[in-house]
C-alpha cells in the first residue's frame, strides 16, 4: 500500500477544498437547508458533472473516470470538512456503487446518467425494521412491482431514480431494482432529521412498477456496506478536521483573563488530543480507501475505519462546542451544524461498538 | 572525493572482502574499521569517516550486513557522545575521545536531568565553579542509564546564576571514576533498577574538558538530544542475530548485554500488545463482549498508530510537508499502553493481585501492571508532548512564562 497521497490525489483534494470553500460557505448550506429540496442542484452538477467528480471510481463502461476509491474518498473528505449538503454522497457514491456492485448492463447504462448528474439517485436499503442486513429484508418484488417500506434512504425527496434493494418473490434470492421517483403507488415523506445537511426519507411503495437492474445476494451487499462504511470515514475524518480547524481559529482569538484561551494548557491538550484522534481516524480511513479490492481485507477495515471515525468526530465535535463556550451552543455558531452530521453519521450502518465486534469478527477473532 | 552509490558499494565491499574477519578480536576489528572510516562513513575523512552523504548510509549498512559484519560500537549512549563531540568538540577532544568511544573501549552516560528539573530541563542547579585551573562540580543528576559502567559522562550544568536560564549553563565531559562522583542505583515501582541517581561532591573536571563555549551548554545539549530523537527512531530493525559463526560475535553479545540489561522490560512499559489475544483467549474472555469491545479498541488504535507513522515516513519521503503525524507517536503509545493494562487487567481478573512466581506467566502480567504508568513521563510526559504538539504543530500560541531575567531569582524546587 502506498501511505502517501500521489501529487494527482492531492490536486484533485487541493482543487475540491478550493471550489468548496468558495461556493459552499455555511451561509449557502443554511440557505438551503430550509428549501424544499434542502440543497442547491446547480452547486450538485457542478461538481458531479461539470468538474467531472460525479463518478470518479467507475470504469469508463459506467461513464465514470476509472479513477481509484481513494480519489472519491479525498472528494469525500473535503465534503465532510464543508459540511457538504447535496446528494453527492447518495447518487455518486451510494447509487453509483449499488450500480457497479450490481454489474449489469442494464446497471451500467443507467450509470451513465447518474455519473453525469443526469439524473439524481439515492439507495433504499434500510427498513423501518432499522437494519440492513440483507435477510431481514421484507421489501419485495412480484412480477416487476415491489411492494414495502424503506427508510432511512438519504436524500430520498426529489431524486429522481430511486434503487431499491428487494427481495424476488418471482424467483428467489434479492435483486437491485431502479423505481422512477414519481411512480404510482410510491409515497415518499421526509423525515425530520437530526441532520440538518442530509435529508432523510421514508419510501412507501404499493406495487410500484421496477425495472430490475441485477441480481443481489449477500456477498454483493456486503460489499456495496463495505464501500458505504468506507466513504463515510472518510468524509467523518473531513468533518472531524474542519471541528478542529474551527477550536483553533476560535481559541487563538478569543481573550480571557488577559490571554489567548488557546495559550491556556486546558485548552491546548484538548487540541492535541483531537488531533490524535483524527490522525488515527484518518489513518484507518485513507488505509481502507486503499484496500477495497481486496475482499478479505475490506470488511475489516471499513469496519475498523467507521468504528475509529465515529467516536473520533464526535468527540472533536462535542469539544469544539466546548472550546466556543457559551457562543459554541447557540443556533446562530456554525458547530452544531456539524456536530449533528458527526452524530448522525456516527450511528449510520453502525455505531462505533457495533463496528468493533464486525471488525473481530472479520479478524477471526 | 565524488561519491557514487556504485562507488559506494564497491569500495566498502572490496575493504570487507580483505580487511573483515569473524574470529578476529573484537578490539583489532574495531580499530581497523575506525582507521577505514566504513565504521562512521558520513563522518567527515579527518574523524574516522568517509565523507560519504548521508543519503548513501544504507549501501554500506547493506554491504556490512550482506557479511554480517560487526559496526562500532552502539550500544548505550556512546553515538549520543560522540556526535555530540564531533559537533561541538575541539580538535584535541576529537583526538581524545572519539576512537575509543567508537571501539567500545570507553562507555558513556548522560547527565541531564535531575530531581529538580524534569520538564524543564533548562532548569538544572547542579553548579560548576571555576577555579583557576580546573571546574568544580556539586549536585545532583538522575535517571541516569548505566552510570555505574560509564567512564565518561555528559555533563549540563550551572555555571552562571546571573543571567536567564538557558544561557547560563555549560556543557562537560566529566570522568565518572573519580572520588567526587558517587553512583546509586535508582529502583522503580516495578522493582527494576534501570537508572541511577549521580551524586556530584566537589568532583573535579579539567579545563580542556569543557564543551563549546562556557554558558553555551543549551546548544550542545539540544545536539545530544537530537542524536537521541534520531537514534530512537531508528532503534527498531537493529536486533543482533545469535547464531552466527565466528568468535567475536560473542564478544560483541557480551558487550550488548551490559548496556541492554536496563531496557529489559521497556516492551511491558509499552503494554505488550503482543499478548492481548492469546491472553483473552487463555482466560476464556474470548466470549465476553465487554473484553471484545476493549481487545478491538486497542488493536485498532495500535494498527491506526503504526499506519499513521507509515503515512509520516512516506509523506517525509516524497518531500512533502511534514504533518502533524511525525509528533503523535509518543504520546498514541501511552493510549495504547493504558489500553493494553486495562484489557490485561480485565482478562487476568483476580490473579491481577498476585505478583512473581505466583502471578500468570511467571509475574510478566504483574510487570506490564507496574511498568505501564512509566510510559507517560518517561522521555518526555505526555503533557508536554500535548504541549509541544500544540505549539509546534497547531500553532497555538505560546505559554506566558515566570522564568525569565536573572537564573538566581528566578522560582524553583
Amino acid at each position: 500500500m502506498d501511505f502517501a497521497w500521489t501529487s494527482e490525489q492531492e490536486q484533485l483534494r487541493d482543487t475540491v477544498a478550493q471550489f468548496l470553500e468558495a461556493r459552499c460557505p455555511t451561509t449557502h448550506t443554511r440557505e438551503f437547508m430550509d428549501s424544499e429540496l434542502g440543497y442547491d442542484r446547480s452547486l450538485w452538477v457542478a461538481l458531479g458533472r461539470d468538474m467531472g467528480l460525479g463518478g470518479i471510481h467507475a470504469p469508463e463502461e459506467f461513464g465514470g473516470a476509472g479513477l481509484s476509491y481513494a480519489e472519491t474518498c479525498a472528494v469525500l473528505e473535503q465534503m465532510g470538512r464543508a459540511l457538504y449538503s447535496g446528494p453527492y454522497f447518495s447518487s455518486n457514491v451510494l447509487a453509483v456503487n449499488a450500480l457497479l456492485v450490481g454489474d449489469s448492463s442494464q446497471s451500467q447504462e443507467l450509470s451513465h446518467d447518474v455519473v453525469t448528474c443526469v439524473h439524481s439517485s439515492t439507495v433504499a436499503f434500510i427498513e423501518k425494521s432499522v437494519r440492513w442486513d440483507l435477510k431481514e429484508l421484507e421489501c419485495s418484488e412480484h412480477d416487476g412491482r415491489i411492494n414495502g417500506q424503506k427508510s432511512f434512504v438519504l436524500n430520498g425527496s426529489g431524486t429522481d431514480i430511486v434503487l431499491v434493494i428487494a427481495r424476488c418473490r418471482s424467483g428467489s434470492g434479492f435483486g437491485l431494482y431502479a423505481v422512477q421517483e414519481d411512480s404510482v403507488g410510491l409515497s415518499n415523506e421526509t423525515i425530520r432529521s437530526l441532520d440538518l445537511t442530509r435529508r432523510l426519507t421514508r419510501i412507501t411503495l404499493e406495487n410500484v412498477e421496477a425495472s430490475k437492474l441485477a441480481e443481489w445476494n449477500e456477498s454483493k451487499h456486503q460489499e456495496f456496506l463495505d464501500l458505504a462504511l468506507i466513504a463515510l470515514a472518510n468524509e467523518m475524518a473531513g468533518g472531524a478536521q474542519r471541528m478542529l480547524d474551527s477550536a483553533l481559529e476560535y481559541a487563538s482569538t478569543r481573550v480571557q483573563f488577559g490571554r489567548t484561551i488557546g495559550s491556556l494548557q486546558a485548552i491546548k491538550h484538548k487540541c492535541s488530543e483531537m488531533l490524535l484522534n483524527i490522525e488515527l481516524a484518518r489513518s484507518a480511513a485513507f488505509c481502507a480507501a486503499r484496500s477495497v479490492s481486496d475482499a478479505s481485507e475490506r470488511t475489516k477495515m471499513a469496519s475498523m475505519a467507521k468504528a475509529m471515525a465515529s467516536d473520533a468526530y464526535m468527540k472533536v465535535a462535542a469539544e469544539c462546542i466546548q472550546i466556543h463556550g457559551g457562543i459554541g451552543f447557540t443556533w446562530e455558531n456554525d458547530t452544531h451544524l456539524w456536530y449533528r452530521r458527526a452524530k448522525s453519521s456516527e450511528v449510520y450502518l453502525g455505531d462505533a461498538p457495533y463496528h468493533r465486534e464486525l471488525y473481530l469478527q472479520a479478524s477471526g477473532v | 572525493m565524488d561519491w557514487s552509490e556504485q562507488r559506494v558499494r564497491q569500495e566498502v565491499r572490496t575493504w570487507l572482502d580483505s580487511n573483515w574477519d569473524p574470529n578476529a578480536l573484537l578490539i583489532d576489528w574495531r580499530n581497523k574499521l575506525v582507521d577505514s572510516g566504513w565504521g562512521m562513513p558520513a563522518w567527515p575523512e579527518r574523524w574516522f569517516g568517509k565523507d560519504i552523504p548521508a543519503a548513501m548510509i544504507p549501501i554500506v549498512q547493506e554491504e556490512f550486513a550482506r557479511v554480517n559484519a560487526v559496526g562500532v560500537a552502539r550500544t548505550g549512549i556512546r553515538l549520543l557522545a560522540a556526535e555530540t563531540l564531533l559537533a561541538h568538540g575541539t580538535d584535541e577532544q576529537r583526538e581524545r575521545f572519539l576512537r575509543r568511544t567508537l571501539t567500545g573501549e570507553e562507555i558513556w552516560c548522560q547527565l541531564f536531568s535531575e530531581p529538580g528539573s524534569g520538564s524543564d530541563l533548562a532548569g538544572v542547579t547542579t553548579r560548576a565553579i571555576r577555579t583557576e585551573n580546573e571546574w568544580v562540580v556539586n549536585g545532583q543528576k538522575v535517571w541516569t542509564t548505566s552510570a555505574h559502567h560509564a567512564d565518561y559522562g555528559l555533563l549540563l550544568a550551572r555555571s552562571d546564576w546571573d543571567v536567564p536560564k538557558h544561557l547560563g549553563m555549560t556543557y562537560f565531559v566529566v570522568d565518572m571514576r573519580q572520588q567526587g562522583v558517587e553512583v546509586r542505583p535508582l529502583k522503580q515501582m516495578n522493582g527494576h533498577a534501570s537508572f541511577n541517581q549521580v551524586f556530584f561532591t566537589d568532583a573535579r573536571i579539567p579545563l580542556n574538558n569543557r564543551i563549546d563555549e562556557e554558558g553555551n551548554g543549551w546548544s550542545v545539549a539540544m545536539t545530544t538530544l537530537a542524536h537521541e530523537r534520531k537514534a530512537a527512531n531508528a532503534l527498531a530493525g537493529n536486533t543482533a542475530e545469535t547464531s552466527r559463526d565466528g568468535t567475536i560475535y560473542q564478544e560483541e553479545q557480551r558487550e550488548n548485554a551490559v548496556l541492554t540489561e536496563p531496557y529489559t522490560w521497556y516492551p511491558q512499559r509499552a503494554g505488550r500488545v503482543d499478548l492481548a489475544i492469546e491472553r483473552a483467549s487463555a482466560t476464556n474472555n474470548l466470549g465476553n463482549d465487554v473484553v471484545r469491545q476493549e481487545l478491538a479498541r486497542l488493536l485498532m488504535m495500535a494498527q491506526c498508530s503504526e499506519w499513521t507513522a507509515m503515512r509520516a515516513r512516506a509523506a517525509q519521503e516524497k518531500g512533502q510537508p511534514q504533518g502533524p503525524e511525525g509528533s503523535l507517536g509518543k504520546l498514541a503509545n501511552s493510549y495504547i499502553a493504558r489500553q493494553a493494562l486495562k484489557l490485561h487487567t480485565m482478562t487476568t481478573g483476580l490473579d491481577s493481585m498476585l505478583d512473581g512466581d505466583d502471578a500468570p506467566l511467571n509475574g510478566l502480567i504483574a510487570e506490564i501492571l507496574l511498568s505501564v504508568p512509566a510510559i507517560s513521563i518517561a522521555g518526555g510526559t505526555d503533557e508536554i508532548q500535548k504541549n509541544i504538539i500544540a505549539e509546534r504543530v497547531l500553532g497555538m500560541e505560546k505559554e506566558p512564562r515566570l522564568d525569565g531575567g536573572p537564573f538566581r531569582d528566578v522560582r524553583k524546587n
